[in-house]
């Protein structure tokens, strides 16, 4: 059983309600100089603060400088880097490292003084020398001891490095690793996701406290690292500390806020990128760069559960005959007056702005979405009577014969994906930027 | 004032208006179990989301501190000293001589989790000694509280037959001042019964001043606060006219709402 002061404290961090936490690291400066995001951190993090962190980890200097950025019950917990190390400072670095060190550089108490609601160490593991691994693992448990008496949440950070890790045994040290930290009396552990839900899991299970992923430092997109969140809560993860990808992110705030509607309300990434949207959202079609790929055909049918399978997308492409095509959109949100090749269907024309589909269902399973204006189907008042897919002239509302419901143009909530996937820019989409 | 301090105190003085109510609910430590906080537990759950604070003894506190979980959990304060001041000839054992102690120090308070620590200044004392140790352990409670980052409140109670009509206004304004020197972070005064006299005590504090009502009831617990804000205050520190009022829920929200001023 934890101590009041910990309880309380580790309480501001992780929501009781749910058990989990949204962490943004914000120390790089600390160990790696002005990178940037950091080089106005003052700015970056009141931009972060504006997405709802539960909790913001800066170095003993930015705690006592930035103080007044904690203040208040709403603002974010005080989270305080007590170690520093080169480890981090590789070739592409000023002075890089020539072997790695590291050094206490505050106290629990210290800690405390600044209004700390935690401290977070390194915990070093895989050293040559094993009277090193002796001291980082003695460092550990001091601090341990030191937060023990105060009453101070002790978050520690397995990280191998050393002669002794190797990609074979990485995994595996970070087991390892969790559970010592675990048992010298950490009360949180911040841990890379090991990619494998198994092997995840097992590792949750034997540290017996929460565990907080590093997110998606790897991601290509922000899609990508949201997924791999999902994964690691799936698998019992407590929570994600992001640095980088937030603090050198266009809107701080805005990244927050998607991280946020993951962790705490359980949205998919879908609604949790689609939750940033700001405005309506229109197609820009541009048939003279459409090269008649039809990667967004396949992008829309494979993001709907469809397979791979063109017949099955929201849109399509219009093939003319004479070496032309265009992607054919739900016409209801284009930005522009569209253009048409028809001849390849004379009837084949755009209604005029008038949402055919919605006006074809009378069991009001179709309404357009007040703000952002693309059409939004409720299942549960689908008869499956077609009568929408059979209004629309376009012919762009398929049918998923296995759920038996129309495939009806969602705009994926926020981000197409066909417009992700159009290497030619024949389609893209105006009033939102596509997701990087 | 360190930073531990500075964002402590923003943890039940709202950042926005400056102003706080805070709810004492420790007088078990020092005079058993009253009517109103016989259940402590029930008591905190019943007022506890209309608090911006509540003042607790220190074993009471670690026994509740699942209630203070979350960030709009109320702060808790700690009280750090005891005295049978208030034990006078109705009480079960009165008091024969007033004695006071300290029951808990700043870094007690820091290991509970709490957002400041609470003492009584008394003034008034018969025997001089007894306000020279007073004011020992006030000061010893600030410099601890300095090292720590955990902001001192000091209660500032005239008591005794010295104290009179006449000079009540100026026994409050010695206590204040002293404390404030001795490195109080914020303090606590008994209303001294009008606006001029209490505005010149909240002036000279340079600290956020609360008024202190442990004892009225409604109306005229509404009518010191209302005052008191008006002569600068910055919130109230409560106790009996809200665990011993007939609605105590209602009280606190309709003080609360005087206090942050929602209409």
């Amino acid at each position: 059983m934890s101590s009041p002061g910990k309880t309380l404290r580790l309480s501001k961090i992780f929501n009781p309600d749910d058990g989990r936490a949204v962490v943004v690291a914000a120390d790089h400066g600390f160990m790696l100089g002005t990178i940037e995001g950091v080089e106005n951190l003052e700015n970056t993090l009141k931009s972060v603060i504006q997405g709802g962190p539960d909790a913001i980890l800066v170095s003993p200097g930015q705690a006592a400088r930035l103080n007044y950025l904690f203040h208040g019950r709403k603002s974010p917990a005080l989270l305080v880097r007590a170690d520093w190390t080169n480890a981090f400072r590789t070739k592409k670095y000023t002075l890089p490292l020539r072997s790695i060190a590291r050094t206490a550089v505050t106290s629990a108490r210290d800690a405390i003084a600044l209004g700390a609601s935690g401290i977070v160490t390194y915990y070093f593991i895989g050293h040559g020398d094993d009277e090193v691994e002796a001291r980082n693992f003695e460092l550990m448990a001091m601090f341990a001891k030191e937060c023990d008496k105060i009453g101070l949440p002790y978050i520690v950070e397995p990280l191998p490095m050393g002669e002794r890790v190797t990609g074979a045994n990485f995994a595996k040290l970070v087991a390892t690793a969790i559970r010592i930290a675990s048992e010298a009396g950490a009360d949180a552990i911040k841990s890379q996701y090991t990619g494998d839900v198994e092997t995840f899991r097992e590792a949750v299970k034997a540290a017996g406290v929460p565990v907080l992923i590093l997110g998606g430092a790897k991601a290509k997109t922000r899609r990508d690292a949201l997924e791999v969140v999902i994964e690691a809560l799936e698998a019992g993860a407590a929570g994600v500390v992001y640095g980088r990808q937030t603090i050198q992110a266009a809107d701080p705030a805005e990244f927050v806020r998607s991280v946020r509607a993951v962790v705490h309300e359980g949205k998919s990434v879908r609604e949790a990128m689609g939750a940033v949207l700001r405005g309506p959202v229109r197609w820009h079609l541009d048939p003279k760069k459409c090269t008649g790929c039809r990667m967004c055909e396949i992008a829309c049918s494979f993001s709907h559960g469809q397979g791979f399978t063109p017949s099955k997308a929201s849109l399509r492409v219009v093939f003319s005959g004479l070496g032309e095509c265009e992607p054919v959109t739900c016409s209801l949100l284009l930005f522009h007056s569209p253009t048409m090749l028809t001849s390849l269907s004379p009837s084949l024309t755009y209604p005029s702005h008038r949402p055919l589909c919605v006006e074809a269902c009378h069991w009001g399973a179709l309404t357009i979405h007040p703000t952002l204006g693309y059409i939004q189907f409720l299942e549960e008042k689908c008869t499956r009577c077609k009568k929408c897919a059979k209004a629309c002239p376009l012919v762009v509302i398929p049918f998923d014969e296995e759920n038996k419901i129309p495939l009806i143009c969602d705009m994926c909530e926020g981000t197409p994906a066909c417009v992700e996937w159009c290497d030619s820019e024949a389609l893209t989409i105006v009033g939102q930027k596509s997701e990087g | 004032m360190s930073y531990g301090k500075a964002l402590r105190l923003s943890e039940f003085i709202d950042p926005e208006d400056g102003r706080s109510v805070i709810v004492e609910i420790d007088q078990g430590l020092m005079l058993g179990p009253i009517t109103g906080i016989v259940d402590l537990e029930e008591t905190v759950r019943e007022l506890r989301s209309e608090a911006d604070a509540i003042v607790l003894s220190p074993g009471q506190a670690g026994r509740l501190i699942h209630h203070f979980r979350g960030k709009m959990a109320p702060a808790l304060l700690v009280r750090a000293d005891w005295a049978n001041v208030f034990r006078n000839e109705t009480f079960v054992l009165p008091a024969r001589k007033v004695r006071h102690i300290t029951v808990a120090s700043a870094k007690d308070a820091i290991a509970l989790g709490a957002s400041a620590i609470i003492a009584f200044f008394f003034v008034g004392w018969e025997d001089d000694e007894d306000e020279a140790r007073n004011m020992g352990s006030v000061a010893m409670l600030a410099g601890e509280s300095n090292r720590l980052g955990v902001p001192l409140l000091v209660e500032c109670v005239p008591i005794g037959e010295r104290i009179t009509e006449v000079n009540y206004a100026k026994c409050v304004d010695l206590a204040m001042r002293m404390s404030v020197e001795a490195g109080a972070d914020a303090i606590a005064a008994p209303y001294t019964g009008n606006i001029e006299s209490f505005r010149r005590i909240v002036d000279a504090a340079k600290v956020p001043v609360f008024v202190l009502d442990t004892d009225k009831v409604t109306p005229g617990l509404f009518k010191v606060v209302t005052e008191a804000l008006e002569a600068g205050a910055s919130g109230v520190v409560v106790g009996r006219g809200v665990f011993q009022a007939a609605e105590p829920v209602k009280t606190l929200k309709e003080l609360r709402n005087v206090v942050h001023k929602k209409a």
